[in-house]
Parts: structure tokens; sequence; C-alpha cells
């Protein structure tokens, strides 16, 4: 798992003015929104000992600890320690980490991590959304995989013909062969786009819609951006489109959630958006039975411990990338956080912890290139 | 974790005719009764093939339990009295002993020590003089299992700035404007530490309690301390002579993040026993006000070093109890966890009992502790 990318929290419906505990890479956060409706996103730890804040109420936008009310503001600054009594000066290592959020496509980013705001990996945008001509619908799923597993099967083009039998012909075609892909590479991602003979629509009112009901060649791409986020846009004809947007949040080393963006170009009348997201569920639970089985249940360090083939170009990439971001000190040592799991806190740095010094946890220990 | 103090280990009633077996600090014990109604604790692993001697029966015919896997016998005092594959009247090897721990059995609970340290040299089983005075009564001695480590449990006892946020009947939830916590009074002890504490507290709800409740909001003294590592004492005293909860927390380190609380609790009012369900029940709300809050904290053990916390005035007794654990590791007392859960999977360990000062021949390793 890795520092300093975005991640999604949660629906922005599901932040209210109670606080929510929610963990993500490993770490437990508290979320919270004010009454200017801005949302916090805090170490749930309390420097004092160790009270868990999720577990406390909103007091004056601030979240007070369960354990001796000590409050902490949206920006993680201590504001009140009860017991000093009122008035008493606040030491400035009484202080959490606060991460920074933005709130996009009805869901709650936070930003893990201690970057600048001009060296961070943007969040993949979903241009379609709230346009004209286009309808959106929103998913969550929790799966007990390791999202990289996850977003490796996002950008594996040769899965589908076997994964989803509605999307392929399970390889019984006899002139099978995975389409030849055209990979583009970002600073942040891999994507390809690829033709591929596609029987039509197995949903009958979405087929209907397609106006195609015989086998074609079909347009489709697929791609990562960051460490776990995920495009696919597939064009089951020349003008009907769905595009989604896949947003991945690992809880830990194998558990993950998904948040799920479909937007879709046709049947936009909210009476179908139930047809759209079973079938994307259909979809998704295909994958999710292949890869908890997967072994071994995380990527493995190297791919020699692998047999790849031309369509796993992009997975080779993908990999490439992870080593990049680990030669930069990002990827959190879980062995050793596991190890010291009893006696030690910890907090992912945030932004704050390159401009002022006196944090009481240490920083999560990454793994030393 | 500490070796060298009394911790509780069952239920006296829970020790019938039956072995039964019991986790304490990381490792298995088991506790029987022989036919003469006296309790006994040994180390659970028999020497010969680490079958476990809880799986088997108590034999009061010859006051021993018999191994589950090959029959052979122990004694209360740890030493092996029969192996039947040699056949009848066959010399037991010297070796073929498990350590025995000494047993006392009060407030309905079956201490034992967990050490070797010699009778004149053990910290004493805490003494709770009212336990038969006359003017008290006691409720049935219960035990409240927990999800969380002992240490951190002793500390939210001694607390004094926990109470106003974690339990809204005993204080004003931090919504008085001149809240704060008054300086704790403490006094060392020969293996702990005692503390008086004012608190400005809320009147006691008239409805539970009866006419001879505090009926106004004002002081409330309770007075506390720690004896060794796993003994928590307090004493609300509602008013200045009358109207005392005395209470006594017995605390089992099952591991390092499940403690079992062996639960005496006394008062000098209400001595009615159709009150004890109210008080008990009362009891438990405050139990479980305090498990929902601690069973979050982390770390799950309380941090090495001081600056991976915040440290405020109202800690202090915190701190004066985590120097007396300073003082028992400087003893050699402290077991070595992470070396015990390295060898977990090929080392079967014993907490060395009095009898290793005595006799050599021990077949289990002692358990690492932390030089």
């Amino acid at each position: 798992m890795y520092i300093n990318f975005w991640y999604v929290a949660d629906q922005s419906q599901n932040i209210t003015e109670s606080p929510v505990k929610k963990k993500m890479l490993g770490q437990n956060f508290v979320l919270f929104r004010d009454t200017k409706g801005n949302v916090h996103c805090l170490n749930d730890v309390c420097v004092h000992r160790g009270g868990s804040l999720a577990g406390g109420k909103i007091v004056k936008d601030c979240i007070q600890c369960p354990y001796h009310g000590w409050q902490f503001n949206g920006e993680g600054k201590c504001q009140k320690i009860p017991s000093l009594g009122k008035g008493k000066k606040i030491p400035s290592r009484v202080k959490v980490d606060s991460y920074p959020t933005k709130e996009l496509y009805g869901l709650v980013f936070c930003f893990l991590g201690d970057l600048p705001e001009k060296e961070r990996c943007p969040i993949m945008t979903v241009d379609e959304y709230e346009q004209e001509g286009w309808r959106t619908t929103t998913q969550y799923f929790q799966f007990d995989i390791d999202y990289k597993r996850s977003i490796e099967n996002g950008i594996d083009g040769a899965h589908n013909e076997f994964v989803h039998p509605t999307h392929g012909f399970s390889g019984e075609d006899d002139d099978y062969k995975s389409p030849s892909i055209n990979i583009k590479n970002t600073k942040w991602g891999t994507g390809f786009f690829n033709e591929m003979y596609a029987p039509p629509l197995k949903e009958k009112t979405m087929r209907k819609a397609s106006g195609r009901d015989k086998n074609a060649v079909i347009e489709a791409g697929t791609g990562h951006h960051g460490i776990s986020m995920l495009w696919t846009q597939i064009h089951p004809t020349p003008d009907i489109f769905i595009h989604q947007y896949m947003y991945e949040t690992p809880i830990d080393e194998s558990h993950t959630n998904l948040f799920l963006v479909n937007t879709r170009n046709f049947l936009i009348e909210p009476e179908h958006d139930e047809t759209v997201m079973e079938r994307n569920q259909v979809v998704a639970f295909q994958d999710r039975d292949v890869l908890i089985n997967l072994h071994p249940q995380l990527t493995p360090e190297t791919i020699k411990n692998e047999f790849f083939v031309a369509m796993d170009q992009p997975i080779k990439r993908y990999r490439e990338l992870l080593d990049e971001w680990q030669q930069k000190g990002w990827r959190i040592n879980s062995d050793e956080v596991s190890r010291t799991r009893m006696s030690h806190a910890y907090a992912i740095p945030s932004p704050n912890r390159r401009k002022t010094k006196g944090w009481v946890l240490d920083p999560i220990p990454t793994i030393k290139s | 974790m500490y070796i060298n103090f009394w911790y509780p280990v069952c239920l006296s009633n829970e020790l019938q005719d039956k072995p039964v077996k019991v986790t304490i600090l990381g490792l298995e014990f088991v506790a029987f009764r022989d036919s003469n109604g006296d309790a006994h604790c040994l180390s659970n692993v028999c020497c010969h093939r680490g079958g476990s001697l809880a799986g088997g029966l108590c034999h009061p015919e010859d006051n021993t339990i018999a191994c589950s896997y090959h029959g052979w016998r122990f004694n209360g005092s740890g030493k092996c009295t029969m192996i039947p594959s040699l056949g009848p009247g066959s010399k037991i090897p010297a070796r073929a002993k498990v350590d025995s721990y000494p047993v006392q059995e009060k407030y309905d609970i079956v201490f034992a020590f967990l050490g070797d340290l010699p009778e004149k040299d053990r910290p004493p089983l805490y003494e709770i003089e009212e336990y038969t005075a006359e003017g008290w009564r006691a409720n049935k001695t219960i035990t409240i299992d927990i999800n969380y480590n002992y240490e951190r449990s002793i500390e939210n006892g001694l607390d004094p700035a926990h109470n106003e946020f974690i339990h809204p009947t005993h204080g004003f939830e931090g919504t008085k404007n001149d809240y704060q916590v008054n300086p704790t009074q403490i006094t060392d002890t020969d293996w702990g530490a005692d503390f008086a504490q004012l608190f400005d507290a809320p009147p006691l709800d008239k409805e539970l309690y009866g006419d001879e409740a505090r009926q106004e909001s004002g002081d409330l003294t309770v007075f506390g301390g720690y004896h060794g590592p796993n003994t928590l004492i307090t004493q609300i005293h509602t008013k200045k002579d009358i109207n005392w909860f005395h209470q006594y927390f017995f605390e089992q380190p099952i591991n390092q993040s499940q403690t079992k609380i062996f639960f005496v609790n006394l008062r000098n009012w209400l001595l009615d026993e159709n009150m004890d369900a109210m008080v008990m029940e009362r009891n438990m709300i405050i139990a479980n006000e305090d498990i929902a809050v601690m069973s979050d904290l982390r770390p799950v053990v309380t941090p090495p070093v001081k600056t991976k916390e915040i440290l405020v005035p109202a800690d202090l007794i915190i701190g004066t109890y985590r120097s007396t654990l300073e003082g028992f590791k400087a003893k050699g007392y402290k077991i070595d966890v992470n070396q015990m859960q390295q060898q977990q999977h090929e080392t079967a360990f014993a907490i060395p009992c009095p009898d290793r000062k005595t006799e050599k021949n021990w077949v289990l390793d002692p358990i690492p502790l932390v030089k």
C-alpha cells in the first residue's frame, strides 16, 4: 500500500455531522462534516492517551475525544483540554494529522500523504458527470481482495472472454486470439484501446437500446490512473457509450472498497438506473469470484514469479510505476507495521508535517530504497 | 506483563470436580480441586509429550489430575505420581514434574502466585479489610471479559479526567464552564500507590438510591490506588463519613490484548440484599461505558516511550503507575513478549514456580524475561 495518493473514504451522503471511523491503508481515520458543510479527515488516534476520536462527538466544529474530551478542529489542532481548566494555553504538540479532502462526483476523496499540492497525482476526472446527454450511477462494493490485483484485472484485456461470458464467447470461438492493443502511457498511468469481437448486449432493454442484435467488432478501452483508479470505455456501437470510473481504496492489504461511477449516453432516463447497476454488479461479482482465489493473495514482488504474455504489457507497466513510487519512499512497510502493531500507533504524515515540527505519533514506516 | 505477583485464576465456584484451563500472561495453566477441597494451579503442559493436562480428569482417590494424552498423573505439587505405560510400581524419574504455583482462595476467587519468589519476598495479595466487617455488604464476585490490555484498564481506573466524558452520570460532560481536574494527592505504598481525588459531582439519582443519597451537586472524594501491576482499588465516598462504595478489581491479563477482570464490590449503605441487583446494574452500566471507549485505544499497549503521548497534570497518577512498572522491570519481572512470540511454535514455556529455586531438573524452559 502506498501513501501520497487520493483515496475515496466514502460517498458524500454518508459523511455527516456525526463522526465516522474509516479504515484506509490499514490505518483508522475519523471523518466528519462541519457546520459550513466542509468535510474533514483526521488521524483517529488522540495524541493524549490513544482514544479513538471517531467514538466521540462534534462540538463547535471540533471532534471531541470520547475519553477525556480534548477537542480538535478540522485542521487537527487541539482547541480545548478540559482537565487543565478554562483559558489554559494548549501546547503546540497537541495536534493530530489532518488530510486534504475534496468532494467530487458524490465521493469524498482524502489525500493520504504529505506531498505539496502541485506534486500530487490528480484525481481521475469524470468528464461526463452531470453533462447533458449523460446519466451517472454510483455503486459501492467491498471485496476481500488486494486492490492491486483488482487494478491489474481492470487493465487486463484478456480476461473478459473467460470471466465475463456476456462480454465474449468464453473461448469457444476457434479463431479467438487476444486483439492487439494500442498502449498509451501517461505520467501516472497506462491505458489502451482495442477492437474486440463481441456478442450483442445480453440484457434485453440494453440490447434493444443499442440497436445491435448481432455479433460485431466493438471498440473498448481501459486504463489505470495512479495507484488505484481505473477507467473503462465500452462502445457497443459507434454511438452508444458506457464510460466507467472505478476508485478503489485499500482498507488493508487484503480488503478493498470499490466505488464505481458509471456514466452512459443511452437509456438516460432514471428508470433504467436499476438495470444498469444490476448488470455492473453481475460483472463485478464475476471478477471478484476469480480474484478472491488468486495465489498469492497479493501481487508478487517480481514478475519473475509469474509468466507474462503480450496482453500483460499494461500490467507490467503498472508494476513498473509501483516500483517507481516505492523508490520515492511511498510504499508502506506493512511487515514492520504488523510486527509493531501492539505497541505503536502510527500516522500517515499529513502535508502539515512539512511545515511544522512537534508531532506525537511516528510517521508510518515506509520501505526505504 | 510481569511475573511474581498474585493473579486471579478463576472464581471459587468454577472449580469443582473437573480441571479448568486458564490462560494468564499468555501461558496456559490448569486449576483443580483435590478431595480435601484444596485448590491447585499447575503449568498446563505435560512434560512427557506436551499434552494439555486440563483435557484430562481429576482423580480424587489419589488427589491427582491425569494428562489427557497418556494418563500420566500429577499431584497438586506438580510431581508425577504415576506413568501408566511403565507398569505398576515403577520408579518415577525426578524430572517428571510440572511447575506448581502457590494458591490462595479469597473473596470467592482462586488466586495463584505466578513466579518463583520465596514466600517472604512475595508481594502480598491485596487485603480488603472491610470484606467481612460488620456494616458492609458485598455483591457476589463476578468476572468481566474485556478486549483490551490490562495496563490500559488499570490506568483507566486511576484516571481522574475521564469520568466527566465517559460517564455522563458522574460528571457534567465538560459542559461546566469552570471545570478543571483538581490536583491528585498521591502516597507511595510498598507495591504501588494510593491516591485521593476531589471531584465536583452531580447529585445521585434519588429514585435509585433513596433519601440517603446526596441531593446536591458538590464535593465527592474518591480514594483509590493500585497494588502490583494488576490490582486496582476505587473507593467512592459519596458523602464524607457515610455512603461509601468500595470496589476492587483483580485483573487477569490473558495476553496483551485480552483481560478478565475479577470484580469485588462492597458498600456500607443500601445494605438490604434487595439493593444488590440495582448496585450491580449501575456498576455494569459504568463498566460498559468504559469498555466502549477503551476497546478502541491505540496502540493496544501503552507506548514504550512518553514522547508518543501527551501527558498533562491530570495524568500524574498514570505516570506514577508507569514508574512502578519500570521498577518491576528493573527487578527482572517483566516478560519478554517479543521473544516469547518468536519462539511460540517451537517452545512451550513455563513461568518458573518457587520450587525451581530449590530443585533442579525442569523440562520446560522458563519464560524469557526482559533483562
